[in-house]
């Protein structure tokens, strides 16, 4: 199979999951409502293109902006993408490494996962994953946008609870990637370190201590996972 | 859009970028250590614990209940859809309540 038809079979095998993923663009878009302009929410699309960091960005995202806090955080956040582009290696060691790294631009969790189940087969070939994250590009910005417009349509937020939506939105992903009796250690050194940085230190730093606190939990923990 | 939101946004991009590529150049010269792969796998959980810990300790009991609600319909692998709209009904149904 070429990169070409394993790009096109991708795209098709592709859209059921950019639909699921449409459901959070949607979402982000009304979320971004009051926080971002309509040239920010494209550009975040366009050029961040990593929907829980571009939610929690939201989180961040006050006048003046804390521009190094943002970054960090949205690197810190996005790390996870390290593993998944570490296990493509093996199935791309014969492509062109500049057509890797410019598929790696559009690498998200579901056009992986389903890559990974494909890959293994044998047939096609990375252009797959470049379909899955082209498909998904499409429908992010879309439903973004089109998210924006609907919550346009939505008369003050507060009055009906909408100010919980974020905190929702948080809880469905952070229950959703919970993996089981290995997380429990990391989940309480990640709250305890940021419910103790949030009272002492201020700001929202609290995220990114009690994040790297988690992770490091997870690492000394390692062998008892 | 300001200079500085640009520059902002197309910070987080290039730092997202990085992380997508950066996978991929690594374990074509090192290997990643079972370890230090359990220790990335563990970051999101960690950073959303983190956001969602101290918002909660400043809310009220309609907010814990709420919140006690998505965690079950989340977990139990209903869509975000599903655990948004019954998180809103619930807010506002407790909110009224207590």
């Amino acid at each position: 199979m070429t990169n070409l038809e394993s790009f096109k079979k991708g795209v098709i095998m592709g859209i059921p999951l950019a639909i699921g993923v449409a459901t959070y663009g949607v979402v982000y878009g009304i979320l971004t409502q009051d926080v971002l302009t309509t040239p920010e929410t494209i550009m975040s699309c366009l050029v961040v293109y990593a929907g829980v960091s571009q939610i929690l960005a939201l989180d961040l995202w006050q006048h003046p902006l804390p521009i190094f806090m943002l970054i960090l955080s949205t690197f810190i956040i996005n790390l996870r993408h390290m593993l998944m582009s570490a296990s493509v290696y093996p199935y791309a060691i014969k492509e062109n490494k500049w057509f890797v790294y410019f598929t790696m631009f559009f690498v998200v969790d579901e056009g992986w996962a389903l890559s990974m189940g494909e890959f293994p087969k044998g047939k096609t070939r990375l252009g797959f994953l470049l379909g899955t994250g082209v498909i998904n590009y499409v429908f992010w910005i879309t439903a973004t946008m089109a998210g924006r417009t609907m919550g346009a349509l939505i008369p003050s937020p507060e009055s009906i609870g909408i100010d919980f939506a974020l905190t929702a939105v948080f809880l469905t992903i952070g229950a959703s990637s919970f993996r089981g009796r290995k997380d429990i250690p990391i989940v309480v050194v990640a709250l305890i370190v940021a419910l103790i940085s949030e009272h002492y230190i201020g700001g929202k730093w609290y995220i990114l201590a009690g994040g790297l606190a988690g992770s490091l939990t997870g690492w000394i923990t390692y062998e008892f996972s | 859009m300001s200079l500085v939101s640009f520059l902002t946004i197309l910070g987080m991009g290039i730092a997202t970028y990085i992380t997508r590529a950066s996978g991929y150049f690594i374990a074509s010269r090192f290997d990643m250590t079972p370890r230090f792969k359990a220790a990335l796998a563990g970051v999101p959980v960690a950073i959303i614990i983190s956001i969602l810990g101290p918002e909660l300790a400043k809310g009220g009991t309609a907010e814990f209940i709420s919140a006690g609600i998505v965690i079950v319909l989340a977990y139990r692998k209903f869509g975000l859809l599903v655990c948004l709209g019954v998180g809103i009904v619930s807010i506002n149904i407790f909110r009224n309540l207590l």
